[in-house]
């Protein structure tokens, strides 16, 4: 039998076809607002922006700035010729003084990265109140600018309830935005050393590095925690690293646990919505 | 020699046979294609549901896909409502079967598996049922279950009909009107349209001793339109079904189903008579979508406050999938073959997320996702061959080979994962060779004896890849994924036995599979029993070793008289998983059905009893099943033509009001209690 296949009209095929891509646009319902829900995406804030001594200095908080680990950027110019100052050396520090009480934050050196001087900052209390003074040593020339801040209050710096009458803090201060996941995570734990000097209440912060540290974490709403956590240890200056894990957003509690020569220093918590 | 590369040659030798044998063909074709379909024929189970018979002479006794489904005895329903049931093929479920309509690969949206493809077609939409129990046939997948093909209802070019029919049942006050349509006008020449609706609406549906189940009610719209044009010997014909379910309780699960959309499409061509050796080349493209929604808010407060997973939370969750696919096959006829080839590819997306809300407002509300965006590729070449030596005897030799990628697309979902996987593979590769090997004697006029054994797998599913957070209350357990998983691999073997005198048949199967990795759950950590708020283990896809299953089904049909006949079936199977020294879970116990049956030319009269026994060998490990008591119940069924045009269709579900639950009812949800249906049709034209 002699078979013809042009007598089917392309057109009723087309039709066909065209029916089928139609359909391939229908609905559906998978952008969930729920998804972005969490802590918000960082928002870098310029704290100063001004030229002393022929350095134009920009000073930016790479975040709104909340008791914990801050991270700031500095940019350092030559105000005729806009070049990066690359063998400038600098560092951050922070005072808070309120009535007889005089907070002061560690001083931190800044350290170059793509092309700007970076650092992390304590800051212990939320206030208004607290100056920071950026001093950067550029061609044997010293030289500072000193920047009122104000501080809100965050989950991310804990007192530890301890047994041996000292006071210590516990900071989340790596990842600044937690995620969904398996991470590296970096924790500060910082001892507060109290004295009197010229007649105030001096606290300065020393870093911690004997504790041994470990972790839970939990959904109070849920009753789980979640897999894929590390214990984090010591690697330098007060800094602890380690892995943890979230499987979902929502409502999450890290309950953390110091231990020095095998006797339980004292716990505090995280608690956050991620 | 791996497993894979055995069965890749043994497929590469036989296929060099059976082309052989096919090139020196000549002659005889047409008492070869005559014999092929007959042969081919003994190897599935064909349901006749509403076929090319006239409406008024159905006065079978089908009121739902279910009915026609349990017809079957190598298919058990799973209940999880007094809605669509799930059909399992001896003990086998999920993945291990294929449940395809009219070849076309659909997926459920509900990861709770909610929504089964079955209840997207409607008695009405059904020609028949095709159920090939056992991996003989690869035609629609890999399988190691089998298949459950749904053939729809397709336009009729000869004459137009317009029917209605509408029916009411006690059990769950039940309102059903449904209709259809074709419309085949003389002025359009070779064009026929076929339209068909369902609506129903249903309450709470009562147990035996009138036990009424709160949350059983559902409400469901059908909608299907087809399209055919016929050229010479080639046809072309669009097909679209639209399926809307709402508000279905599902009272063995802790959440109801809101809403349920699907929408089904495809473009068949097809041609005949292209030469004598090629009498059959088709074409099929089709799509199909599903967006299903399920929540627990119109759960009583106190029940979502004592529920055993997640108390004091709101879960409401969505899904929703794709599949694309185009299918295509030739039949070949040599001088005593038949060769058909099959070209099957598709492509399938699924996504499925979670909101949990306290009923505590200053908790944040959590988020997760099921099923992040996954999309698996699949291209398969299938080979069914059948030779014939002489009239007593036939070799069967059907092979697939399959090829399919799978890949997780959302960057979230795959940080979920970061905890419970070491290193997770994100993008999978799956070769799937299968091959089946069937001889059939013909022992004398009226016996048949076939002997079948296959080599059979099927690659793991979308969710026991890439499934996050699942929630199985058969054991109380959270399940996660494993992207590392290989295919469930199995040996069968299977002798059936038929026989057909006088319209007295009686067929036997005896069948035994063997599972060399047998995909299931495993514990990774325990469950808590203490902790009020999260008592559940969790459990991650894995393989648990070598498990069996061997069963027997035997059917009869007698006709003493020309209008009497007696049928019955019954079967049994046993399912071990060998490692764990456990019974396989939705194991059916020894069960079938007894019915005699009147008929004259407009009336037919059925009584039966459907009976199981006892089930006592549970899965205590793999699942933690409960043992199920033995139960039985009777029916009785009528259906007469009452007038030229008008039928009626009648009876007593379950007489005595019996209160049971069959073995696969889930959370042992008891069966429906005694109704009474009545059902009205009438065809105006």
């Amino acid at each position: 039998m002699k078979t013809s296949f042009v007598r089917i009209s392309v057109h009723e095929v087309l039709l066909g076809v065209l029916c089928l891509y139609l359909y391939g646009c229908s609905e559906t319902f998978r952008n969930n607002p729920l998804r972005s829900v969490g802590e918000p995406k960082a928002v870098s804030i310029t704290l100063f922006e001004g030229e002393r001594h022929g350095v134009r200095v920009k000073i930016e908080a790479q975040d709104s700035l909340r008791t914990g680990s801050n991270g700031f950027d500095i940019l350092l110019l030559d105000a005729q010729s806009n070049a990066l100052l690359t063998n400038a050396s600098a560092e951050l520090a922070a005072s808070l003084l309120e009535g007889d009480s005089l907070r002061i934050a560690p001083t931190v050196a800044l350290v170059p990265q793509d092309g700007k001087l970076v650092g992390n900052l304590f800051l212990a209390k939320a206030s208004a109140a607290w100056r920071l003074v950026m001093r950067w040593v550029h061609q044997g020339r010293a030289d500072s600018v000193v920047v009122p801040i104000a501080v809100v209050p965050s989950w991310r710096c804990a007192p530890l309830q301890s047994h041996d009458a000292r006071t210590y803090m516990v900071v989340f201060a790596e990842p600044k935005i937690l995620q969904v996941g398996v991470q590296e995570f970096e924790w500060l734990i910082l001892e507060a050393q109290h004295s009197r000097e010229q007649g105030k209440v001096v606290t300065r912060y020393a870093p911690v590095v004997d504790f041994v540290v470990t972790f839970e974490t939990l959904m109070p709403s849920m009753g789980h925690g979640s897999e894929g956590n590390r214990n984090p240890v010591h690697t330098r200056e007060g800094r602890y690293r380690g892995r943890i894990g979230f499987n979902m957003r929502g409502d999450w509690r890290i309950d953390v646990f110091c231990f020095r020569n095998g006797v339980e220093v004292g716990r505090t918590f995280f608690f956050f919505i991620l | 020699m791996t497993w894979f590369m055995k069965t890749l040659a043994l497929i590469a030798l036989l296929l060099a046979l059976a082309l052989h044998a096919f090139a020196q063909s000549d002659s005889l074709r047409a008492a070869v294609s005559k014999v092929g379909q007959d042969s081919l024929r003994f190897h599935a189970e064909e349901i006749v549901v509403y076929g090319s018979a006239s409406f008024q002479q159905q006065a079978k006794v089908l009121n739902a896909t279910d009915d026609a489904l349990s017809l079957s005895q190598s298919v058990q329903l799973m209940r999880r409502a007094n809605f669509a049931q799930e059909p399992a093929i001896r003990g086998m479920n999920a993945g291990q079967i294929a449940v395809t309509i009219d070849g076309m690969k659909m997926y459920p949206a509900c990861v709770d598996r909610m929504d089964p493809i079955s209840a997207y077609i409607e008695i009405e939409n059904l020609e028949k049922l095709d159920i090939r129990a056992g991996a003989r046939d690869f035609a629609f997948a890999p399988t190691i279950g089998g298949s459950v093909n749904f053939v729809t209802t397709k336009p009729n070019p000869e004459r137009s009909f317009l029917k209605l029919e509408s029916g009411f049942e006690t059990v769950s006050t039940l309102r059903r009107v449904r209709g259809d349509v074709n419309f085949a006008p003389k002025f359009l020449e070779g064009w026929a349209m076929r339209g068909s609706f369902s609506i129903k609406r249903s309450d709470d549906f009562f147990a035996g001793n009138q036990t009424r189940i709160e949350r059983s009610g559902y409400a469901k719209e059908n909608l299907k339109f087809n399209l055919l044009k016929d050229f010479e010997n080639q046809r072309l014909q669009f097909s679209y079904i639209g399926d809307f379910a709402r508000n279905i309780g599902y009272p063995a699960l802790i959440m109801d189903a809101t809403r349920t959309d699907a929408h089904l499409l495809s473009l068949d061509y097809e041609v005949q008579s292209l030469a004598a050796w090629l009498p059959m080349l088709t074409l099929k493209l089709y799509t199909n979508q599903v967006v299903h929604f399920m929540d627990d808010r119109q759960r009583p407060i106190q029940a979502i406050r004592e529920r055993i997973i997640m108390p004091d939370m709101y879960m409401p969750m969505y899904g929703d999938n794709r599949t694309y696919g185009v299918m295509s096959t030739a039949t070949l006829l040599g001088k005593s073959d038949v060769l058909k080839l099959t070209l099957d590819a598709y492509f399938f997306n699924a996504f499925a997320d979670m909101e949990m809300h306290s009923i505590f407002p200053d908790v944040a509300p959590m988020y997760l996702l099921n099923l992040g965006d996954i999309s698996t590729w699949s291209a398969a070449l299938n080979i069914d061959y059948v030779h014939f030596f002489g009239n007593q005897f036939s070799l069967r030799l059907n092979t697939r080979l399959d090829v399919l990628r799978r890949l997780l697309h959302d960057e979230l979902a795959k940080r979920q994962f970061q905890g419970y996987v070491e290193e997770p593979r994100f993008e999978l590769s799956y070769i799937v060779p299968n091959l089946a090997l069937e001889g059939t004697w013909q022992l004398g006029a009226a016996s048949k004896l076939a002997l079948a054994v296959s080599h059979a797998a099927r690659p793991p599913t979308h969710i026991e890849n890439f499934g996050f957070y699942l929630y199985n209350p058969l054991d109380n357990a959270i399940y996660v994924g494993n992207p590392f998983l290989d295919p469930e691999r199995s040996v069968q073997a299977e002798l059936m036995f038929a026989h057909s005198d006088l319209g007295n048949t009686l067929t036997a199967k005896v069948f035994y599979v063997r599972f060399d990795n047998y995909i299931a759950g495993e514990t990774f950590i325990e469950a808590n029993p203490s902790n009020r708020q999260f008592s559940q283990a969790f459990r991650r896809y894995a393989h648990l070793g070598s498990a069996y299953i061997a069963g027997l089904e035997v059917s009869a049909e007698v006709l003493p008289t020309e209008t009497l006949m007696l049928l019955g079936t019954l079967s049994y199977q046993v399912g071990y998983l060998i490692e764990l020294r456990d019974f396989l879970p939705f194991m059916p116990p020894l069960s079938g059905n007894v019915r005699v049956r009147f008929s004259q030319r407009v009336w037919l009269a059925e009584v039966g009893v459907r009976f199981a026994l006892a089930q006592n060998q549970v899965s205590q490990k793999i699942l933690f099943e409960d043992t199920t008591p033995a139960w039985a119940v009777f029916d009785i069924r009528l259906g007469a033509k009452l007038w030229d045009r008008m039928s009626v269709r009648l009876g007593v579900e379950n007489i005595l009001d019996r209160l049971y639950h069959e073995h696969l009812s889930i959370n042992n949800l008891p069966s429906r209690g005694r109704n009474l249906y009545i059902n009205l049709g009438y065809e105006i034209f």
